[in-house]
């Protein structure tokens, strides 16, 4: 095996376990109020998630040779490049994932890779107009857009509903939670398993592995299934309970209006060529749907803290990836990739290790929200 | 900002956003209005001692199928946005 297979191999791995960690960051959006208000267990809803992400890994199409299109260069992507964009992308992940803190995984992607292109290339590879229009203008209009839909629904649903028993409109909504939640985990399936099938596909082209306008192969196409399935079905509890718990206290109702606001949104700018973060959208739903409902509490510290998650998640995965770059570059060719991942190897197991000193896991997920992501009640460690 | 970023698109994912977001929260919680005029429950059930059942008896046939119907009619509605959003996803993704 030479040293090409050997990158190539290494930026596949890397590619799919930033699919992985897409995964289980990204549950918590769509099934974090379902678990909060009952309509489903937490271990049902993210299986329920899982098989909905696979399944729509399969829905796209159509998938394109690219990565931070129209953000950088593309003629400065190399393999090089690409790797060290996810391992920015995999660091800000886990570390968000670690305190609790819902972020945008693919903002993260694309602020690696522009770190990366910035060591590699200069900033004259780096387009700024195309940062501003595809990344930043949209991260800053999701919460606000979703935030209205839903806090418009839930004073609808709230006001429509007010002569019917509590018993039955809880009921109703929540099982109405189950198809909203359904569809949200749907769209995510279908957005963001492609976007690695597209890195993978780009590090195929670029080793002439794969001619440029060859179509996908099925094995990219369902390892990247598996890998985001697999990354939701590890659940993402610590997200999870800061979405469901953290942020403002559910009731169904709320619950049913947030998520379908989320849906309604996440499809409607995507079909309108105009796609905002599914972690944007669903949590200024959230906040939305607490908004709309008379005294209910929105704990706006938490919000805080994750939007300042938000305006950091490019530099600091920016700072990671450049840094990823330069360490690989200057150690040089496959070595330099390779010393890299088994850097980022350890990384996530310091991080996996730290978490499981303070667990959350399907059996706490849903306990009173003491102030922190981790509930001061120790219970037996789980995986994540 | 029209330099930045497609104004024409933000107004219609916005608008359709509300349409479908708000819309279809609302016609769902109309269902459950009609579902609940159909089996006699309403308020009183919260208010019912604990243990029993807090079932009302039927308010007669008039006002129950003219909840039947709004429940079928509004659940109608409701796959029907469901539908569209699948077909939206499948369009965006193809």
């Amino acid at each position: 095996m030479d040293g090409n297979t050997i990158l190539l191999v290494t930026v596949i791995a890397t590619a799919l376990a930033f699919d992985f960690t897409n995964g289980f960051h990204d549950t918590a959006n769509a099934m974090a109020t379902s678990i909060t208000t009952g309509a489903l267990s937490p271990r049902i809803a993210v299986a329920l998630s899982a098989a909905l992400n696979f399944l729509g890994a399969f829905l796209s199409l159509s998938v394109a040779a690219t990565i931070a299109k129209g953000i950088v260069d593309s003629g400065a992507i190399t393999l090089t490049v690409v790797f060290a964009g996810l391992v920015g992308g995999i660091c800000w992940n886990l570390l968000t994932w670690y305190l609790g803190i819902p972020s945008s995984s693919s903002h993260a992607l694309i602020g690696g890779v522009v770190g990366a292109t910035f060591i590699a290339a200069g900033l004259d590879a780096i387009k700024g107009d195309g940062l501003m229009s595809k990344v930043i203008v949209p991260a800053l209009l999701a919460p606000f857009a979703a935030g209205l839909v839903a806090a418009i629904g839930t004073f609808s649903v709230y006001r429509i509903t007010q002569a019917i028993s509590t018993r039955v409109r809880d009921r109703g909504f929540r099982i109405g939670q189950i198809g909203s939640a359904s569809l949200v985990s749907l769209a995510h399936g279908t957005n963001d398993a492609q976007k690695t099938m597209g890195v993978i596909t780009l590090a195929l082209v670029t080793n002439h592995t794969l001619n440029e306008d060859a179509e996908t192969p099925l094995w990219v196409i369902v390892s990247c299934a598996l890998a985001i399935a697999a990354g939701t079905a590890v659940g993402g509890w610590r997200v999870i309970r800061t979405l469901g718990k953290g942020l403002v206290e559910i009731e169904p109702p709320q619950g049913f209006a947030a998520e379908n606001s989320s849906a309604a949104v996440i499809l409607a700018s995507s079909y309108f060529g105009f796609p905002l973060s599914t972690t944007h959208v669903c949590s200024g739903s959230i906040i939305g749907s607490g908004v709309g409902r008379r005294l209910a509490e929105v704990r706006w510290g938490v919000a805080g803290r994750m939007a300042t998650a938000w305006v950091l998640t490019l530099p600091a995965a920016a700072a990671v990836g450049g840094a990823a770059f330069a360490a690989a570059n200057g150690i040089g060719g496959t070595v330099g990739a390779v010393v890299i991942f088994l850097a980022l190897a350890c990384f996530c197991a310091l991080l996996w290790l730290a978490a499981r000193r303070a667990p959350v896991n399907h059996r706490n997920v849903n306990d009173e929200w003491t102030g922190s992501v981790a509930p001061t009640v120790e219970r037996t460690p789980s995986l994540v | 900002m029209s330099d930045l970023i497609d104004v024409t698109a933000l107004w219609q994912g916005l608008v359709a956003s509300l349409v479908a977001g708000v819309g279809i929260a609302a016609v769902f919680a109309v269902g459950l209005l009609g579902l609940s005029m159909y089996e006699g429950w309403t308020g009183d059930a919260d208010s019912a001692p604990a243990g029993t059942t807090a079932i009302r008896p039927s308010q007669g046939a008039g006002p129950r199928s003219a909840g039947l119907v709004l429940a079928v009619l509004s659940f109608a509605l409701v796959l029907g946005g469901i539908g569209l959003g699948i077909y939206a996803m499948l369009t965006a993704a193809g």
